[in-house]
């Protein structure tokens, strides 16, 4: 596929043919509101505040502008995965926390402004902290046999030992003065079982274990993060994990400033299945499947529970397969054709299963489902309580998948237009009904042009993500679209259509390369970084190594801009 | 007629008195306070409370003589507590709901602001705090703030509460995180004395402090404030847990922990209990209760006269239901399963306030006679209008001129006799609204009624509340 100029590419995060034809068909039928804030405050300027040297793209030097710098709280399965390396197998489930942060429907979930510790869930936090203190100071054998020592000398190891671990750097000696002399001043009041647990709650709940450093140090008007810094970012990206002991003493002798080391390390780490997982993470997170759990829907459907859990599973063990593969680019999920099913999900597919329990891979027919958006987690999270949702699937087709901003709708809905007389909603299909009672009043036509296209092309998909060709008992289903995306018009006749037709856009792989790109950074990529990362895509046919590769050694993964004062 | 709260599940082998006497011995029991405090309960309903200019029947009748409109009319069993503020406006344009939520509680969202780094591309970020928080301020006490249902865009809870630096106050969502914060604590009091336990939860907190404080000083910008909402959170659990030593609950009148993943119903329920314990028992002045959408099953009377349930759309609550002008197949028939949902709210507000009125305060009054209950929502109803939002007042006792209808002043959007009507930006500017449609537009904001409130809690508000552009009402609104 031919590139366009990356200058021409700039305004709207990697999408500006896409953004502008939005921009323009809406505001010339009156769509007014966030559209044009969005427009504006996402701009960038031509010539950005370089701080990060420069980058060439197709042969042209670009300024860099460094994205910001960030504290960033651990996601829940981070969390996870850094008390499990450091307490080691005492962790309950039901000892971890729960965090309950927001799904956010468009944008990512480990977006650093949404994840917080709060008064919500510090009560859950403290609980879990208690739990897991007391865990391992049964079963952590370091800890357990300290407890049954004479000597106050094993407390300081621990601290050594599980501190690093837990924060990911060494304590510095103010820290761990603190922490021992804390532990002393109760020794006449508590057991030594209850000082272990107080020096691992104190680590656990500390700040400098729920939050990961992306903040560095001042250089010039940029900062440069240090190595266990990059360590972190090393780790977090590609293992939802803390440091190794290799990466770890790789940042304690210095070596990570380097970006062949960085690549090295990147490398060794992509051959963990760990790497697969979290890039299965980055994809749930990207559909926003963990909705599900919160989808109202008709009871009808059957979306029991159990049947949420299974869709949920399944795909994530379908994603886990994907990016296992060495040769896995960031499409292949779009492409697949076969997915995990079990009986508690087969129904929603339209298969059967041979087995009674457990999961097995299951041939699609084809012509009916084609790659995750043809998943009924991803298409039940993405609809109605018991309609699709023509309008939710097109928004989150827009905004997510193809970073195309839309605006708020109007603050008072006008009258509607003129409803032939005949008009009957129980024998028209729902793409009519959303036409004529609401797409095509005159303060709505400006955004559903653009948006019930984007959503048309999933109606062979009910409210659950069932295939079906007819609705309302006996109504045809409609399918077939044009969806105008500036340069590029993405034309259809069905569901698989226009699914295929999204996977091969370059709307779609664009905004696919910036949305990793501010997963793994926690912000927007500015020009010369978002069309870099771009040029890599698209050489590579998104091939993950490759990306990977791009990501470490792009300047914003080793520096930023200082957080705004 | 009564609605009596399911109280199963929340309080065990324990009347409610008895429970709150013992909590109070905290505080009020103790003498520690001559007078009974103030406490306010806001209550946002999503879609809000079912009047605008455009849709819903009309009251009737004069100031302190009226007759209730539907879907409001349940009122009417405790209509000598209510004060209806018939119309206040709130934001004026984009989306209204979303642009609201962040508006309705601090009066200061900027004009024409619609999306924030902090909140994300729905929710404008505003610049004050929200009442709930100055008023616990002010007292130094806590705010209980939970959601059944309040929520959208992915957002556990919208983001309604906000501090003095603009960062959001989160709602409990689940009615047993809720219970671990009120309950938790003094469960954990009511347990045998544990020197050694004590010690180290006391030297936790402190070392937690100390702890942060050295990554402060490493922080700067805005990242500062997520450390700053981190300590604060530690900060306030901590203080929980070592003042239960004047706590004198015992361990056989600790009520259950509510259930995972109530029925709505009975959230709602579970959330009133505690709302009334902790004011009871003031260890919190003000509370904010988010009602989002959570029934399917409640009844309304069709244009035949016929009892249906739910929605008969089947899906889709908001266009289907809470969407019930023009634009709609069936806007009568919409309109009326919208009024009954309103009332399935309404009477548990009515349930709740007769609740209240059994509860003696430290005073010799009832908790009724010191609570006001403040019913608001992001709109007037689900089409989306801000021009005239109806706002309850309920209790508060003799603070307040009760039993009374006060029909807000309207101006002609076209020609509106140098009345301001628009908004504020972020730098200071007033901008006049170009808004020129409907009927009229309500001369006071949901800042006018804010203030207040919140001089009747005790609060310095001389000159209003949230941004000056707000409160520029030329005849203020009066409650008193």
């Amino acid at each position: 596929m031919t590139r366009s100029n990356p200058q021409q590419r700039t305004p709207f995060g990697g999408a500006l043919k896409v953004a502008v034809a939005g921009l323009i068909a809406c505001s010339a039928m009156g769509c007014q509101g966030r559209l044009d804030a969005e427009a504006t405050a996402n701009s960038t300027p031509n010539k950005p505040g370089a701080n990060g040297g420069t980058l060439v793209v197709d042969g042209e030097e670009i300024p860099v502008e460094l994205t910001r710098a960030h504290l960033r709280r651990l996601t829940a399965i981070q969390f996870e995965n850094t008390v499990r390396y450091a307490l080691g197998d005492v962790v309950q489930n039901e000892d971890l926390p729960t965090f309950g942060d927001d799904i956010p429907t468009i944008g990512l979930n480990n977006n650093p402004s949404l994840l917080r510790i709060n008064a919500v869930n510090v009560d859950s936090l403290y609980n879990a902290t208690q739990a897991l203190a007391q865990a391992s100071v049964q079963n952590t054998p370091s800890v357990r046999d300290c407890v049954a020592a004479a000597d106050d000398a094993c407390f300081e190891n621990l601290v050594d030992e599980l501190g690093h671990k837990l924060w990911r750097r060494p304590l510095t000696a103010e820290e761990k003065a603190d922490l021992l002399q804390t532990r002393a001043s109760m020794a006449n009041v508590a057991t030594r079982a209850e000082q272990a647990e107080f020096i691992l709650m104190a680590l656990i709940a500390s700040p400098n274990t729920l939050y990961r450093r992306e903040i560095g140090q001042p250089q010039g008007d940029a900062t440069e993060l240090d190595d266990f810094e990059l360590a972190s970012a090393l780790s977090f990206t590609l293992w939802n994990a803390p440091p190794d002991e290799v990466l770890y003493q790789a940042a304690v002798a210095g070596e990570l400033k380097s970006k062949d080391a960085l690549v090295t390390h990147a490398k060794r780490m992509m051959e963990d299945p760990r790497a697969a997982d979290a890039f299965a993470e980055f994809f749930i997170d990207y559909l926003k499947i963990d909705g599900i759990f919160a989808k109202s829907k008709l009871a009808s459907l059957g979306l029991t529970p159990e049947a949420r859990a299974s869709l949920v599973q399944g795909i994530r063990q379908d994603l886990r397969e994907i990016f296992a593969s060495p040769d896995a680019s960031l499409l292949d999920p779009f492409t697949t054709t076969s997915f995990h099913v079990d009986a508690n999900g087969a129904s929603f597919f339209g298969v059967p299963v041979v087995q009674d329990q457990g999961f097995e891979v299951v041939a699609m027919d084809p012509s009916q489902r084609l790659g995750v958006l043809s998943h009924p987690a991803f298409l039940s999270v993405h609809a109605g309580e018991g309609d699709s949702g023509i309008v939710k699937r097109g928004v989150f087709t827009l905004e997510q998948l193809l970073c195309v901003p839309l605006g708020a709708p109007p603050a008072n809905i006008a009258g509607r237009d003129d409803v032939p007389a005949d008009f009957d909603d129980s024998k028209e299909t729902s793409r009519a009904v959303l036409t004529v009672r609401h797409s095509s009043q005159s303060a709505c036509v400006g955004c559903h042009q653009v948006i019930d296209p984007a959503g048309f092309g999933f109606e062979n998909y009910d409210s659950a993500g069932r295939y079906r060709e007819v609705e309302k008992g006996n109504v045809a289903i409609d399918a077939s679209g044009e969806l105008k995306l500036g340069l590029e018009t993405l034309s259809y006749v069905n569901s698989v259509g226009y699914i295929d037709a999204l996977q091969k856009s370059e709307a779609l792989r664009s905004c696919l390369s910036n949305t990793l790109f501010t997963y793994v950074m926690g912000d927007k990529p500015r020009l010369a970084e978002r069309e870099a990362l771009y040029q890599t895509f698209d050489q590579s046919n998104g091939r993950v190594d490759a990306l990977v590769e791009a990501l470490v050694t792009t300047p914003s993964f080793s520096a930023r801009t200082p957080s705004e004062q | 007629m009564t609605h009596g709260i399911n109280r199963r599940s929340f309080l065990k082998g324990v009347g409610a008195t008895g429970l709150a006497a013992s909590l109070m011995g905290s505080r009020v029991a103790l003498g520690q306070e001559t007078e009974a405090p103030l406490r306010v309960l806001f209550v946002p309903l999503t879609h809000g409370w079912g009047r605008d200019l455009d849709l819903g029947s009309e009251f009737t009748g004069t100031e302190f003589d009226f007759t209730i409109p539907s879907p409001l009319n349940a009122l009417e069993a405790v209509k000598d507590q209510c004060v209806f503020v018939d119309g206040v406006r709130g934001t004026l344009w984009g989306n209204a709901h979303d642009v609201s939520y962040s508006d309705i509680f601090t009066a200061a969202v900027p004009w024409d602001e619609n999306g924030s780094d902090q909140l994300g591309i729905h929710f404008p970020e505003p610049m004050g705090p929200s009442l709930d928080h100055v008023i616990a301020q002010h007292y130094g006490s806590q705010a209980l703030r939970v959601s059944a249902n309040y929520r959208s865009w992915g957002r556990q809870s919208n983001p309604i509460c906000f501090d003095e630096n603009a960062r959001v106050l989160d709602s409990f969502y689940r009615p047993q995180d809720a219970y671990d914060a009120i309950i938790g604590p003094i469960r954990d009091a009511s347990a045998p004395p544990q020197p050694g336990r004590d010690a180290v939860r006391r030297q936790f907190f402190e070392h937690m402090r100390r702890d942060t404080d050295r990554m402060l000083q490493q922080v700067t910008g805005t990242e500062r404030s997520k450390l700053e909402t981190y300590v604060q959170a530690f900060t306030d659990l901590g203080n929980r847990l070592n003042s239960r030593a004047a706590v004198t609950l015992t361990l056989d009148q600790i009520p259950d922990r509510p259930e995972n993943s109530p029925a709505f119903s009975a959230m709602v329920d579970q959330y009133f209990d505690m709302i009334r314990l902790v004011f009871q028992a003031d260890t919190h002045r003000t509370a904010v209760l988010g009602f989002g959408e959570g029934i399917d099953d409640w009844q309304w009377i069709d244009g035949n006269g016929v009892v249906q349930t739910g929605n008969p759309w089947m899906s889709d609550f908001h266009h289907n239901i809470a969407h019930h002008g023009e634009a709609h197949e069936d806007p009568a028939r919409a309109r009326l399963a919208y009024e009954g949902w309103v009332d399935w709210y309404v009477k548990k507000i009515v349930g709740f306030v007769q609740t209240l009125s059994m509860v003696p305060d430290i005073d010799g009054k009832m908790l009724i006679d010191n609570t006001i209950i403040m019913l608001t929502g992001e709109v007037g109803t689900g089409n989306h209008d801000t021009r005239n939002k109806i706002h309850v007042l309920i209790g508060g006792g003799d603070r307040l001129r009760r039993g009374r209808w006060i029909n807000a002043p309207l101006v002609d959007p076209r020609n509106r006799n140098g009345v301001f009507i628009g908004g504020e930006s972020r730098t200071g500017e007033q901008i006049t609204s170009g808004l020129n449609y409907g009927r009229g537009l309500s001369i006071w904001h949901t800042a006018d009624v804010l203030a207040e409130i919140g001089r009747l809690a005790g609060l310095p508000l001389e000159n209003g509340f949230g941004l000056a552009a707000n409160n520029l009402a030329p005849m203020p609104l009066r409650l008193t």
